[in-house]
This record gives C-alpha cells, sequence and structure tokens, in this order.
C-alpha cells in the first residue's frame, strides 16, 4: 500500500490525542474524515494505517469513519455543476476545459465522538 | 457522549510549513519546480542534461529525494551546482518541513532556479505541498501511454509533463498520441515536451522554457 496514508493517519491521530488532553477522563468512540476522490488517500489503506498505529494505545477503541467526496465541478462558461467522472475535466454542457474544482480535494478531520 | 467538531485540515501543519517555504521562494524570485515521476523514468539524466545546457546561463540548485543513498547527489555535484540530498529512510515522499530543512544549507541568495527531485513515486508526492512554484511530471516512453489515466492526480496537479526516452519509442508499445490525449484528458491545461535525455533530443525547448520563465518571471 502506498504508505503516505501513514502520515496522514499519524497527523489524524495528533489532532485526536490533542483533543482528548483538553478532555480529562473521556475516551474517544469514534473520528470522522471527509476524504475527496481527487486526493491520492485509498481509504482502506487509511483505515488500515490508522488501526495499525492506535493498536495497544488508549485509541485502540477508537473507529475511523471515512466519508468519499466525489469530484463536482462548476463551469465558468454556462456555470453547469457538475460530477467528474473517470478525470475527464471537461464540462458536460458546453465542453468548456474551463472549470473550477468545488468538491474533491478534501483531506479533512470533521469531528470526534468522545464518551466518559 | 460528546460531540466534538473540528473541522480541520488533516495536512493543515505540512500546509502552513509549505506556505513558509513558498514566501521564501517568492522573496528571493527562485523559480522551484518539484519532479514527480517513477522510478526509472531518467529523472536525474534530465537533470543532469538540463544542468549542462544552462551552465553559465542560470543559477540552479538541486535538492535529492531519495529513500536510501546519496547516488543522485554525487551526480549532481559533479555539475558543481549546490546540492542536498534528503534521504527519507522508507517514507515514499518529501513533504515541507524536509524542504524547510535543506533549504537552511542552500546558498538561497544566489539561487534563479530550484529543482526538488521528489522520491521516485507518483502516487504519494502529489499529496504534499511542499511550497514549490510549480510540479512538473516526468514519464518515459517505456512507462506506456495510458500512465496519465493511471495516475490522475499527479498529472492533474502538475503544470508540465516532459516525456523522456523518446529515443526508445522505435522499441516500445507507445503511441504518442494518446498519451497526449490522455495527459490532455486529466488537465487540459498541462504544457507538453517530449525528449530525450540521452541523445539530448528535444531538450532544448525544455531548458527555453525554463529560461524564458526564469527571464519573465
Amino acid at each position: 500500500m502506498p504508505v503516505h496514508e501513514m502520515s496522514i493517519a499519524q497527523q489524524i491521530i495528533m489532532t485526536v490525542e490533542k483533543i482528548l488532553r483538553e478532555h480529562p477522563g473521556e475516551t474517544c468512540k469514534s473520528v470522522h474524515v471527509k476524504i475527496g476522490e481527487l486526493t491520492a488517500v485509498v481509504p482502506e489503506s487509511l483505515t488500515f494505517a490508522y488501526q495499525a498505529l492506535t493498536e495497544d494505545t488508549p485509541l485502540a477503541s477508537s473507529s475511523l469513519c471515512i466519508e468519499s467526496l466525489p469530484i463536482l465541478a462548476k463551469c465558468r462558461s454556462c456555470d453547469t455543476v457538475f460530477g467528474i467522472r473517470d478525470f475527464e475535466f471537461l464540462c458536460p454542457n458546453c465542453s468548456s476545459h474551463e472549470i473550477d474544482i468545488q468538491q474533491g480535494e478534501e483531506l479533512h478531520i470533521e469531528k470526534l465522538e468522545l464518551v466518559s | 457522549m460528546s460531540i466534538i467538531t473540528i473541522e480541520k485540515k488533516i495536512l493543515e501543519k505540512n500546509e502552513d510549513l509549505a506556505k513558509l517555504n513558498r514566501e521564501i521562494f517568492h522573496q528571493k524570485n527562485i523559480l522551484t519546480l518539484d519532479l514527480l515521476s517513477s522510478p526509472g523514468s531518467g529523472k536525474t539524466t534530465l537533470l543532469e542534461k538540463t544542468l549542462e545546457i544552462l551552465k553559465g546561463k542560470i543559477h540552479p540548485a538541486v535538492i535529492e529525494g531519495d529513500v536510501q543513498t546519496d547516488h543522485d547527489a554525487q551526480r549532481i555535484a559533479e555539475h558543481q551546482i549546490p546540492v542536498v540530498q534528503i534521504i527519507t529512510r522508507g517514507g515514499c515522499h518529501l513533504d515541507a518541513r524536509l524542504i524547510q530543512d535543506a533549504l537552511n544549507k542552500l546558498p538561497l541568495d544566489e539561487i534563479q532556479l530550484l529543482f526538488i527531485e521528489n522520491v521516485g513515486n507518483l502516487v504519494c508526492p502529489a499529496e504534499f505541498d511542499l511550497g514549490e512554484t510549480e510540479k512538473v511530471v516526468i514519464l518515459s516512453a517505456t512507462e506506456g501511454d495510458d500512465k496519465p489515466l493511471k495516475y490522475p492526480l499527479a498529472f492533474h496537479k502538475a503544470t508540465t509533463c516532459i516525456l523522456n526516452k523518446t529515443d526508445l519509442l522505435p522499441y516500445v508499445e507507445f503511441s504518442v498520441d494518446t498519451f497526449r490525449k490522455n495527459a490532455l484528458k486529466i488537465n487540459p491545461a498541462l504544457t507538453l515536451f517530449e525528449c530525450s535525455a540521452k541523445t539530448g533530443d528535444g531538450i532544448e525547448a525544455w531548458t527555453d522554457w525554463l529560461t524564458h520563465k526564469i527571464k519573465n518571471g
């Protein structure tokens, strides 16, 4: 598996650990992240990396919930908002290449679920 | 049970450091190119040929990223230009902190053009902003004309693409037209070059482009 998911999982864990230090006595039940499809992150690899890195730690019982976001773009010429399939960056309405990516580049940590 | 809303970028730290690097490049007026490719595409040979042609015209420097060995840095050092080797020891990509550390070892006031030769890998390095001015993706004729479709993010994030080892085209199943079509499907704004770093064929279009970019900003 491409090992950069390890670096990304490490960053997620550091954020979660920092928040847990601010909430003594609580444990993390789940971590919710959003991953756009225009990133080089494979959700299965990220889940594997998270599990491997949290094994035998206080986060071992937490789960990583990944929401995949499809790629959406808006055409600058005709304002059509459309989904990009097969990485074809072309407006389906007017065939313009002048488009802006509106969704799909996310690599965001959204929220944590903590329990006492 | 409580829900803590965070809503932040996972790679925020890297992005903050990349921003600082970018500010340095901007202040010092350094064109910085992050070179991405698979292992064995001929990046270092292309870089050596490029340095030979630019010698005496432009002041370049190189940051070499490799999983192991400083072989590539030794090759570049023979051209009498500043070079810093980063050995990632298994790491599959360079990140903004590694570049920040390398910048401390370079004479930034004397550099106009900085090449960052990323770790040979077309997946992971595409995800990490180093603060570079642009990403350049390199592939060789032996890798197949469908490579842009297999590694779309690298081709999407790059502004420029170099097809290397064109001297091997008569011996391999590679359609330059199909390659161009695939690359431009992923990124219609991509600037394309075709060359052979070994024979030097086509390489001046690339070095002229670099010279023009440096002279005209």
